[in-house]
């Protein structure tokens, strides 16, 4: 009984210490970007750019189509520099370099697993570029709901629509966070992972929804991204929120998703301890 | 009169001199490359991946008209294609130089550049040489061998010229919008500048005519993205006079000035670090 107690009580204090350690890495992040605002504010230009460029893209091929009007595309692509905010994974960035610096050693021998720490710079990241790119959302929203461009009131959501969202959102973020640790695990054997990384890029540009939004693809395409992981980083909480999905698409996708989720995790599991037997500490 | 050819020399003798300082540079570059050949084996299945990806895009803007803002399918593939060629070119010839920029500035090895007895604009963008990404410009010519092939009756010899020239022209542009935004690091790292570089050459993949008129003005003078692809592209297909060439050229001389001039400045300001 005693023991049981014990055990409870190491298993809540370990809890306390890896929430800690998180709340930590986020306030560091937070306090060590600051100081960088411009390269924050230089990028969300260079996103803007990719993003309308994008937008104009389909607005114009939208003429051509009955199905899919301008409407649709300008709201799907405002949401998506919105969620891409909220669900990218920046492991890639820096785990590539720790491993080829020889910083990944440290993060070893720390008491707490390495991913703690990934986790809250990662989502120190993401709260940190969201909280910037808020005022160019809203000038957004209102030039385009000027316009009529816009395609859903915000205010119609019920609490469980919103609950629904935000859950597709933190499933999408953790999807791309196992699979950014995964790709960045490939540095342990490969030196020169910079193709490897910008190939990576590429295919999540493709087939995440970013690069061709999901409703303009053909039958077989989108069959073929149901099935994979890349759709439900990006492309699947923008189409809950335009309300795009019938029920069952929903529960379909939802769990999709999850299983997805939980093959990232044993495959990064698996991957890790293969990985680990041939890393060399090279690079201190 | 004597100062005037000795003046001709001189800039002859310079040329020379960073010609055979460029030749030693992609001269190493290609050793590192036959270095590491799984690299150059992934960039080969990326290149493979970008053209499919490329045109999948293309397939589905057209299931549902032949037509998209007044081009073809053959000519979007041609735009599609000038695209990669330049765009692959700069990453190759001084783009990636440009990327690690910021970290020879933070880690003091920028001084290094700055010693050398060349210009440091010119070191610092070409100053390393990356064959990987040379290998992408290659679905560029297929493209474009494509468009040829299926106007062949269309296309006159002076066509064809205009294009090389208007490539060259177009790579130069790139060069100067690069070196403009990468001038900031030098006086201030950690500016980021340099991505938004990378879209706006990323913006013209497509041709110009989809940002509507008012955009497309200002892509033809105060950005002058319009003369990365869409000029090229017409000039081939025959639909815009020569003189946009001309104009090309100008607009390129104008973007030089601003750019070096930009780059002297934001020079001045640098403060050495680290080192």
């Amino acid at each position: 009984m005693q023991k049981e107690k014990i055990k409870k009580k190491t298993k809540r204090k370990s809890k306390n210490k890896v929430w800690r350690i998180l709340r930590k890495e986020i306030v560091m992040f937070f306090s060590g970007e600051s100081l960088y605002r411009k390269q924050i504010l230089a990028w969300l230009i260079a996103d803007i750019i990719k993003v309308v460029g994008l937008c104009f893209v389909w607005m114009s091929a939208s003429k051509y189509t009955s199905d899919i009007t301008r409407n649709y595309v300008v709201t799907y692509y405002i949401l998506l520099m919105l969620i891409s905010k909220l669900t990218t994974d920046r492991t890639i960035e820096f785990g590539i370099g720790n491993i080829l610096s020889g910083r990944f050693s440290n993060l070893l021998i720390k008491p707490f697993n390495y991913l703690t720490e990934y986790l809250g710079i990662n989502i120190g990241n993401n709260i940190f570029r969201t909280i910037l790119f808020l005022p160019a959302f809203l000038v957004a929203l209102f030039l385009v709901k000027k316009t009529n461009l816009w395609m859903f009131n915000i205010a119609g959501f019920s609490i469980v629509e919103i609950l629904l969202i935000a859950l597709s959102i933190v499933i999408g973020f953790l999807i791309n966070f196992f699979i950014g640790n995964t790709v960045a695990l490939i540095a342990i054997f490969v030196k020169e992972v910079d193709g490897i990384r910008v190939f990576y890029y590429n295919i999540f540009s493709m087939l995440s929804g970013e690069f061709i939004p999901f409703a303009f693809l053909p039958t077989i395409g989108q069959q073929v991204m149901i099935f994979l992981p890349f759709r439900y980083t990006l492309s699947f909480p923008i189409e809950l929120i335009i309300n795009s999905l019938s029920i069952q698409e929903m529960q379909f996708g939802f769990v999709l998703s999850l299983l997805w989720l939980a093959v990232c995790i044993v495959i990064y599991k698996i991957f890790y301890k293969i990985s680990l037997t041939h890393y060399e500490a090279e690079g201190l | 009169m004597k100062q005037k050819v000795y003046k001709k020399k001189s800039l002859y003798k310079r040329i020379r001199h960073y010609l055979r300082i460029w030749r030693r540079i992609v001269k190493s570059g290609l050793k590192r490359s036959f270095f590491n050949k799984k690299v150059f084996v992934a960039r080969l299945f990326r290149t493979a991946f970008v053209i499919g990806a490329q045109l999948l895009l293309l397939d589905v803007i057209f299931s549902g008209s032949g037509d998209y803002v007044g081009w073809t399918k053959p000519q979007t593939y041609l735009v599609l294609g000038i695209w990669n060629v330049v765009n692959y070119s700069c990453w190759s010839l001084f783009g990636i130089n440009f990327n690690l920029l910021q970290d020879k500035v933070l880690s003091g090895s920028f001084d290094y550049t700055l010693l050398k007895p060349v210009s440091s604009w010119c070191l610092a963008s070409f100053g390393d040489f990356f064959i990987h990404n040379l290998v992408n410009v290659l679905s560029g010519f297929v493209l474009i061998g494509y468009y040829i092939y299926m106007e062949w009756g269309s296309i006159s010899i002076f066509n064809c010229i205009f294009l090389i020239f208007a490539i060259l022209i177009s790579i130069v542009i790139c060069y100067f919008i690069f070196l403009f935004f990468a001038s900031f690091i030098i006086a201030e790292p950690r500016t980021g500048t340099i991505s938004i570089s990378k879209e706006l050459v990323g913006v013209t993949k497509y041709p110009i005519d989809i940002f509507g008129s008012s955009l497309s003005f200002v892509f033809y003078t105060f950005v002058p993205i319009g003369f990365i692809t869409t000029v090229p592209a017409n000039l081939l297909i025959g639909r815009t006079s020569y003189v946009y060439l001309l104009y090309g050229l100008f607009v390129t001389v104008l973007l030089g000035i601003i750019s070096i001039g930009m780059w002297n400045r934001n020079l001045k300001k640098y403060c050495s670090m680290n080192s």
